[in-house]
This record gives structure tokens, sequence and C-alpha cells, in this order.
């Protein structure tokens, strides 16, 4: 099935409010997270050469925080 | 028109530089981090990181950049076949290619070592040798190793494995882990032996792309620019010409590592560089900030081979106008470094990115858990013949898995529309 025929499937099964159910997901959210990060933490373990698996986010606040904060400057005064 | 080869060639040397300077920090010792353990990395990762860009680098076929390629390999060469990696070999045979990694690119490289090599054939002979369970894609990371070692052409077993990877069964873009997104990338490397070799992949390649276009919409989405850049890479390292997703996503990782002086990951804190001083200031910028540097010189390291720059223009096929106006109404303005860049394309390079934005927009409406403006989305999508993306469809099976979960869980929740 192509993506196009997904997306028609489902709008032709138009049956839900879907406003209610993303408030019903949030009241859940925290549960959720939990759980998420507990498969991490077990994933994380997985051996493998090339280790990406550092946590990610929050540059949303690096990009003009680190901005003449250090890190920049730091890197650049350490390698010349 | 390419993007300017001495600009990619800037970015790579201080990527170069950069790993020069991690190697000497952490090659001997790793990272502790005791404020968050899992910063902590060992040495094995940075020499074996390092071994890798230095082995995508080799072939940008610059002076400037073959000169630090030699540089950081007389860096490496002592780490790559210490006493240390050595005994851990003779330990640990099942894991021999692992320690011995850097010493096989180093090779590649022409930096060999005839005692070595007979040194770690002898463990590869070991009854313990296949002794540890890996999951499919670092099963794939070990053939491609021993493909490096060997010099046989990828194999039966090769593909069976790729058959169960998720370049095969397909990406969760939108519930996925982290690390699925990294099997795929990483399992982009593999298959190309880092743009060496026209990869050959268990499903077509175009398929393939599609889902990393997906992926990097969310990517930007989340700000997350490390994974963003190795998806990105897909293109390069596939020799595959950059659509103007890809292309878009090249120009916004610029535009952010040029703001901030380096491209950002996520784990470097702004109070606590604040709290530092002096050496330990240091070591942790670079313990936090080296990988997505590493990323960025990956990235134009594989960009700088012949034909395989990112256009400075976005061009794509054409793109309904309402649809994109309304697409833009849409947008969620609380995050992505995106926005701006957007906003200063050309209505034409916007257009050009219609099916993108469709999928940036989907990522976050998902993202804020907004499923009636998902639903709208697809049908909008749908009405406009664009619901074409991998985003899309699983997006659509997301919404259907809710509704059937609303309908066990609260039969008042299902209402005609």
């Amino acid at each position: 099935m192509t993506n196009e025929e997904l997306v028609k499937r489902f709008i032709d099964s138009k049956a839900v409010n879907f406003d209610t159910i993303g408030k019903l997901v949030t009241e859940l959210g925290p549960e959720l997270s939990a759980s998420k990060t507990h498969i991490n933490m077990v994933l994380i373990g997985r051996p493998c050469i090339i280790a990406c698996m550092m946590p990610a986010a929050e540059a949303a606040t690096l990009v003009g925080q680190l901005h003449g904060t250090g890190t920049a400057e730091a890197l650049a005064k350490a390698t010349g | 028109m390419e993007w300017e080869r001495a600009d990619l060639e800037a970015r790579l040397c201080r990527a170069l530089d950069i790993s020069g300077k991690a190697v000497e920090l952490f090659a001997e010792n790793g990272y502790v981090d005791s404020e968050l353990p899992e910063n902590s990395f060992g040495a094995d990762k940075v020499i074996a990181e390092t071994a890798m860009l230095i082995y995508i680098a080799s072939a940008a076929g610059s002076a400037n950049v073959t000169r630090r390629v030699d540089e950081i390999a007389q860096l490496l060469l002592p780490h790559a076949r210490s006493a240390r990696m050595r005994l851990d070999m003779a330990l640990h045979p099942a894991l021999c290619l692992d320690f011995a990694f850097p010493h096989i690119l180093l090779s590649e490289l022409g930096y060999r070592d005839c005692a070595v090599d007979d040194f770690l054939k002898s463990c590869l002979s070991s009854r313990a040798r296949h002794g540890h369970e890996r999951p499919p894609f670092a099963t794939a990371e070990k053939l491609w190793v021993e493909q490096l070692l060997t010099g046989e052409q990828p194999d039966a077993a090769w593909r069976h494995c790729l058959r169960n990877t998720v370049l095969n069964r397909g990406l969760d873009i939108l519930g996925g882990q982290r690390d699925d997104a990294y099997a795929l990338t990483h399992l982009v490397m593999y298959c190309t032996d880092f743009g060496f070799r026209a990869g050959k992949f268990p499903r077509k390649p175009a398929l393939i792309l599609d889902e990393a276009a997906s992926l990097l919409a969310k990517c930007l989405d989340a700000e997350d620019y490390d994974l963003a850049g190795e998806v990105v890479l897909a293109w390069p390292l596939t020799a595959t010409p950059w659509p103007a997703a890809a292309a878009f996503g090249f120009r916004v990782l610029a535009r952010v590592e040029d703001a901030v002086g380096v491209l950002p990951g996520g784990t470097t804190r702004v109070d606590r560089l604040d709290r530092l001083q002096g050496p330990e200031k240091n070591r942790y910028a670079f313990a936090t900030a080296y990988h997505t540097a590493y990323v960025t010189g990956l990235l134009c390291a594989a960009s700088l081979r012949p034909r395989r720059a990112p256009p400075v223009e976005m061009i794509g096929p054409p793109f309904n106008a309402r649809l994109l106006d309304r697409l833009v109404d849409r947008i969620e303005c609380d995050q992505g470094h995106w926005q701006a860049e957007f906003m200063k394309l050309t209505r034409s390079e916007q257009e050009a990115l219609g099916l993108f934005l469709l999928d940036i927009v989907i990522a976050q409406k998902c993202r804020k858990r907004d499923y009636a403006a998902v639903s709208e989305l697809l049908v909008m999508a749908d009405k406009y013949q664009s619901a074409r993306s991998p985003l899309c469809g699983q997006a659509a099976e997301l919404l259907e898995r809710l509704a059937a979960y609303a309908r066990t869980t609260q039969p008042r929740l299902i209402a005609s529309n």
C-alpha cells in the first residue's frame, strides 16, 4: 500500500474526535516519557563501534546561548 | 550552482583540527562526567570515530585536508595499536574487530602494521570469535569491517543481514527511538563504505532516501543537528542528486554552525560551561561538542568528492501554491532554526520544499499531540495529491491506531464527522 493510499484509507474511516484523543494522550504523557527513558537506557548499552547515542535535544537552548558563552571559544582556543 | 568548495573545505579542516585536540584529550583515558555519567565515554569511542573521520576525509582531494589527515593519523597510531587495545582483543575475541577497527581503517589509509595484522588474525581464529550477540545494524557494521580487513566483496551473509535492518523493513519515523534513526544513518555509511563504493541496498534507494527526507524533517523540527547531519550524509554517500529537502537541511546546518561557532549537539549545558574554568572547561566543551563537529566533518568530506556538493538553490518539482500558503500559516513558531532560513528563500525555492514543509508541519503537530491538526493536514494534502511522503503514510497509520485505542478505552470519543 502506498503512502497516498494509507492517507486515503484513514480519511475514509473518519470516525474519531482527535481533539479529545490529543488531550487524552497528553494527560498520559508523563508515563509515556518514563517508559521511553527506560527503553533508551537499555538500548544505549548495545555494543556498537560508532556510538552516537549521547542524549539529544535542548539544542534549542544552545543556539543563541552558546554563541559567545564559551564552547566555540574553548574549541577555538584549544585548536589554535 | 554548487556550494562553494572552499567553504566545505574550511568546515572540514575545522572538524579535523577539533579531532586532533579530541585525540590529545581523550584517546588515553576517555572522558568521565561526574555530574552526568551518561556523557562519559571510553577512549575507544573517540579513537574509532576519529579514524572514521580521517578515513572519509582522505578522499576530499585537498592539500590542506591531506596534511591534516596525516597529522591526525600519526596521533592516532599509538592509540589504535596500543598494548591496551591488543590486550582487549586478546581478552575479548568476539569483540576484537570492534577494538581493531581504528587499526583497520589506518591500514586502509596506508599506515600498515603487519605484526598487528598477524595478531588480529590469531584472535579471529578463536572459537569464541562469534560469541557475541548483536542487533542487525551492529552485525552489518561488523561485516563491513571484515570486508575492509579481508578486501572481500559483500556476500550472501551481508545481504541476508541487511534484510533484517531498517533499510529493508522501513524506519518508524514518528514513534521510533533515536538509535533506530542512527541505525539507518549508519547502515548507509556501511553499505557505501563511506562513499567509497556504490551501495547495494535491500530496497530501492529512492524509498530509503524518501524515509531519510521525512526523518530529516523531524530532526530539523526537534533541532537535533547531530542526527540531522548524519541523515543529510545519505545523499552524498550514495552519490544521489541532492533533492531540495537535503539541500535545505545542509544550509540550515551550515547557518546554525556559523551562528554558534560549532554545530551544537544536545549535551553541552551552558550553565555548566559558565561554571567551569581552565582545562576542565576545555575538556567539558570538547567532550560534549566534538561528536557533532565530527558529523559536520563527515558531511563536508563526503560533499567534497566530485559531483557530490550540495546545490545552493532549492530546486524541485512544482507544488501547489495554495497548499504552500496554507502550510506556512500552520507552522508552529515555538522552535526550529530552519524557519528563519525558509523565510529567506525565494517563492520558487519554497515551492520546491513544499512536500518537505508538509512533513515538518506534520512532525510539529505530532510533537504537540495536536492530532486534530494532523488529521486536517492529511485531508488537505490528499486534496492536492501531495500526501506522498513516508511521514504522511505513517501519520495516517498513527491516527488510525489512536482511533482504535480510543475505541477500546473511551468509546464515547467515537463520533461521526
